[in-house]
């Protein structure tokens, strides 16, 4: 899968460092999701490399690193998912804009409370704003953006982890990949 | 005797009907038994529940394709109907009116299928199923009369209820039912009406038992056929959603308000409460619950409603399998506590691993230079190796190790890319990047520093590991050693 579109995703990552905020453009059609790419060897050797390369050509502030990786991943992801997508989309002053409309959204449900908010529901917009670009989605997608999502994670987490691992010089203990 | 029907008339015909079929044929056989009929029952998963009313739906095909054959000895037509009956049955979605002058050539077919067979359950099941082929059956009702009143209601209930489940989906009076009607008759209709033709024909026999055995557990199989019949003939016709709804719906025919409130609102608790305590008390009357489920199926919501719960079930179950420690979790609510919680979890981890990565990233950076394209280089060749062609300058850097090389990389061979998904851009890109390390890394190298072999050497275990040791196991978090001076002598392996 990550052999769909990957004149894209090298485009934009052998460019200079600039590309870092720079939109990557998805082309590829949609496909159905499919959990077991996130746990493949492939993918995350795959997403180690891009990170790697993605992080020599940083000018080393650490705040960039994990949307660094966040943007790696969502590149890996190929934009299959929602939360690939608005990850890639995303700017840092959106963001700042949406945790103060949460935050906001959250005093007004708390003032006003209805009984139209299950434990379920309000649970499912928690999870919505976990996972990226994923708060307005049915709960259905919701769930299945999740699962991707959380397979995502667990390789981001695997691989970031070999990555520290073996620039810290600590590569005995890499070897124990959970 | 419905057995015997079953042994004798299904196999042949149907063996050339589909080659697929015989996947379907392992599961019925187990559960010919009446005993069982219960526990396969209760223990239905949903997924499960469709495929049996898929062979449900076949078995019954299969007792009407055996009886007219073994009746008239006239295989070739009645298989062609029964052919075009199933492939009706696809179409269905978008006929649901001929259902009524169907109605009489039901009536025929189940004449035809009662005297054969002297059972009126079987009669009935046959009635239903030639209910939903009712157009194929057009021009064949000459052969059959009328039976009695009995497999009328019968047959009269499984049309009612086949066309409730039908008609649904056209009835676009809800987006919902707008989108089951487009799965219905737009994106599967015609798969459905070639699958159809296929599925019933080769496991008819026993999908036939099958239906009978799974339709009513609770039931004699009398009156357990005809409902199953019909739950299966409607799950054929559904094919995705519809036929859990049908079943769903038949098992709580007797619990109308269960039906009623979910047209609303649904939690994912009352859900699954609603599922569970449905299926025990099926009530012994097939007949009231088909009525009981053709007032229900006409509520369009309640379509909708059980289409949305089983995709959000199916999700919740990969989660389930996805997330640790979930799995003794029950409930919507909780596991999506869980979910969360996890999700939370490793958000926070990669946060870490990110702060990780800087500082030793930083620290790489008080090195030299050459230092520091060293270790990216180390990083990107040990994981680059077993993805890309070992470069040959590449190859003599790491001469002093070949050995270990060759054995970590058994797996990989040198001259090739070991990984599809690694397209030659991805290679083109990182042998540029290699190359572009290599050469003036090699000249920093002749220095003699022991600290980029020995790295290569850890990196290709840690990538070996890597590639190799990716298990399921997520619940330890990555353990996070001391970051110890990355200029020292690296570990022994």
């Amino acid at each position: 899968m990550d052999s769909l579109q990957p004149n894209t995703i090298t485009d934009s990552e052998t460019s200079p460092d600039s590309n870092h905020k720079k939109r990557r453009k998805i082309t590829h059609p949609q496909n159905p999701l499919n959990l077991m790419p996130w746990r493949s060897n492939a993918d995350q050797q795959i997403y180690s490399l891009r990170l790697a390369n993605a992080l020599r050509r940083i000018p080393r502030p650490a705040a960039q690193i994990r949307d660094t990786a966040d943007r790696v991943l969502a590149a890996t992801a190929k934009g299959r998912t929602r939360w690939s997508r608005a990850i890639l989309t995303r700017r840092k002053k959106l963001r700042i804009k949406k945790v103060k409309r949460a935050a906001s959204g959250l005093r007004r449900a708390a003032i006003g409370r209805r009984k139209r908010l299950p434990a379920v529901q309000k649970k499912a917009r928690v999870l919505g704003r976990l996972v990226p670009g994923c708060r307005k989605v049915s709960f259905p997608n919701l769930l299945e953006e999740a699962t991707d999502y959380i397979s995502a994670l667990e390789m981001q987490v695997r691989a970031m982890a070999a990555l520290a691992e073996l620039l810290s010089g600590g590569a005995p203990a890499a070897h124990v990949l959970t | 005797m419905e057995n015997q029907f079953f042994s004798n008339g299904g196999v042949p015909p149907q063996l050339h009907f589909d080659p697929s079929m015989p996947t379907w044929q392992s599961p019925p056989p187990p559960q010919s038994s009446e005993q069982n009929q219960d526990c396969f029952y209760n223990t239905q998963t949903w997924e499960n529940s469709t495929d049996h009313h898929a062979l449900h739906f076949d078995s019954a095909m299969s007792s009407m394709v055996s009886s007219p054959a073994a009746s008239n000895s006239n295989m070739s037509s009645d298989n062609f109907a029964i052919r075009e009956l199933i492939g009706k049955l696809g179409n269905i979605g978008g006929g649901g009116d001929e259902i009524s002058p169907g109605f009489l050539k039901s009536m025929a077919l189940n004449s035809t299928v009662a005297e054969f067979s002297g059972d009126p359950g079987f009669a009935a099941r046959a009635a239903k199923f030639s209910c939903i082929g009712s157009r194929s059956f057009n021009g064949r009702s000459s052969q059959l009369g009328l039976n009695n009143n009995a497999e009328l209601t019968q047959s009269q209930r499984s049309p009612s209820l086949m066309e409730n489940g039908m008609l649904l989906p056209r009835v676009s009076s809800s987006p919902s039912l707008k989108l089951l009607g487009s799965q219905m008759e737009g994106t599967n209709s015609q798969e459905e009406s070639t699958i159809s033709e296929q599925k019933p024909s080769p496991c008819v026999n026993s999908r036939k038992r099958k239906a009978s055995s799974r339709g009513k557990a609770k039931e004699t199989a009398n009156s357990t056929n005809p409902p199953m019949d019909a739950e299966a003939s409607e799950d054929q016709n559904a094919k995705r959603g519809k036929p859990n709804e049908d079943e769903g719906k038949e098992k709580n025919g007797s619990v109308k308000a269960e039906e009623d409130s979910k047209a609303g609102t649904s939690s994912g608790g009352d859900e699954k409460q609603n599922m569970s305590s449905s299926k025990p008390p099926e009530p012994p009357k097939d007949y009231i619950h088909v009525r009981a489920r053709r007032g229900q199926a006409t509520d369009s919501h309640s379509l909708a409603e059980r289409v949305r719960r089983e995709k959000i079930s199916e999700r919740m179950k990969l989660l389930q399998d996805l997330v640790p420690g979930c799995n003794k979790v029950t409930g919507k609510a909780l596991m999506l506590d869980e979910i969360i919680n996890y999700v939370q979890s490793l958000q926070r981890q990669v946060e870490f691993l990110s702060m990780k990565l800087s500082s030793v990233n930083t620290r790489l950076d008080f090195s030299t230079e050459s230092l520091i394209s060293k270790d990216i280089f180390q990083s990107n060749n040990s994981l680059a190796q077993p993805l890309f062609p070992l470069d040959s300058s590449a190859q003599a850097f790491y001469g002093q190790q070949p050995q270990q090389n060759s054995a970590i990389h058994n797996n990989f061979p040198n001259g090739t890319v070991t990984h599809t998904s690694v397209d030659p851009l991805h290679t083109g890109d990182l042998c540029q990047n290699l190359g572009m390390q290599l050469l003036p890394l090699n000249g920093i190298n002749e220095g003699g520093s022991q600290f980029p072999l020995t790295f290569s050497e850890d990196d290709l275990h840690t990538i070996v590991q890597m590639g190799f040791g990716q298990t399921a196991n997520r619940k330890t978090p990555i353990r996070f050693q001391s970051i110890n001076g990355s200029n020292q002598v690296p570990y022994e392996n």
